[in-house]
């Protein structure tokens, strides 16, 4: 083969490896462009605003936004325009404005959350400073002089209750099953109770108690209700 | 052009397609490669495979149990409810009885012959813990979500 062959050779080799080396780059660009597609979606995606609801304590308050620590993290909240701020003042739901919202309040958030910035963008804010917990055990004590009882819990810790004159108590009547009204002087060994009340303060493992549900297992024994059939 | 310029063009073209066909066709050319090869199994040190175990069973199909778990399969936790009513379902070990309890109100259940429960209860505006007990042969089990509920 000629030296000038030989180049004809390389050259058409070349040449027909550089053509689908071309398509290839316009797949190329095609992916790229794609790509930037998908992207772009994502962000637009991640920008798109999730309802969310928050509880944390306040941390700092601004004209237009406040910071509240939750579990988790403090997260930026913005007052917008049309916010609904309420709190249960003697039970009765109080509307409020933002500038009734103190440092240390412990608030219920629901808005928009823009996960971009990490903002969350509050349409109600609701006041719940002194929340009642609920406590629920096996009745192990009872004192009838000192009006209390107590209970313990499924992971071991036990309870004091003080029974007040404000405690309301219902009973589950298992024959109609349906609860009914009931007093102190029901409440017998081995219930279960559960209370919902108010820590005591200072006082440790000790509530005083605002609604109480008993079931009374020694008497009674439940049956299953039939499943519902479709 | 002579006779051997057209013979090297031709031999440079059948080349080149010949090279270009295989880069382009290789991803599919070695898929089929994987396909074809025979697939060994894979022997655990802390697992005996099944084809060792003579006593081997095929699975049996779940059924609900006298005493299962108590769980919660609906509201999930942190969500936001649409009315100041809530229904509260999951399993409980069949017959049981399972307290719901709320902010406002507390409802009893006992968990029906397919294992599952219901209740409903009321939801005051904002966070709303929501404590699920049950009580089979002597022992209590809790479990809790959170809800929250604005007006609208």
């Amino acid at each position: 083969m000629s030296k000038n062959n030989f180049i004809l050779f390389i050259l058409t080799v070349f040449l027909v490896l550089a053509s689908p080396a071309n398509a290839q780059n316009a797949t190329g660009s095609a992916s790229i462009g794609d790509l930037k597609d998908r992207l772009a979606t994502k962000v637009a995606e991640m920008k798109q605003l999730v309802r969310k609801a928050v509880w944390g304590t306040v941390k700092t308050i601004s004209a237009a936004s406040i910071t509240v620590e939750t579990s988790a993290k403090e997260l930026k909240i913005d007052l917008t325009d049309d916010i609904v701020i309420t709190q249960l003042i003697k039970n009765k739901r109080t509307t409020l404005s933002a500038d009734d919202i103190d440092k240390g309040d412990t608030v219920a958030i629901i808005g928009n959350y823009d996960g971009t910035l990490d903002v969350l963008e509050a349409t109600h804010i609701v006041i719940q400073n002194n929340m009642p917990v609920r406590v629920s055990g096996i009745l192990t004590d009872i004192d009838k002089k000192a009006y209390t009882f107590t209970i313990k819990t499924s992971d071991g810790q036990s309870y004091i209750v003080d029974y007040e004159k404000s405690t309301t108590t219902s009973e589950f009547n298992n024959a109609e099953t349906k609860t009914e009204k009931a007093g102190f002087s029901d409440i017998t060994d081995n219930d279960v109770v559960s209370v919902l009340g108010f820590p005591v303060p200072n006082k440790e493992n000790r509530i005083s108690a605002a609604r109480i549900l008993l079931i009374h297992t020694d008497t009674q024994s439940p049956s299953p209700t039939p499943s519902i059939e479709p | 052009m002579n006779r051997d310029a057209l013979l090297a063009t031709i031999i440079g073209f059948i080349l080149g397609l010949i090279i270009t066909s295989i880069v382009i066709a290789w991803p599919k050319i070695s898929a089929s490669f994987q396909s074809l090869a025979i697939k060994m199994p894979s022997i655990s040190k802390n697992v005996t495979p099944d084809i060792m175990s003579p006593q081997a069973q095929p699975k049996e199909k779940q059924t609900v149990t006298d005493s299962q778990p108590l769980t919660i399969t609906g509201p999930v936790t942190d969500s936001i409810a649409e009315s100041d009513t809530l229904l509260v379902s999951g399993s409980a070990t069949i017959g049981s009885y399972v307290i719901i309890g709320g902010l406002l109100d507390e409802a009893v259940a006992i968990a029906s012959e397919d294992g599952t429960y219901s209740g409903s209860i009321s939801l005051q505006e904002g966070k709303n813990p929501i404590e699920v007990s049950t009580f089979t042969d002597g022992v209590l089990t809790t479990k809790t979500v959170e809800v929250y509920y604005v007006q609208k």
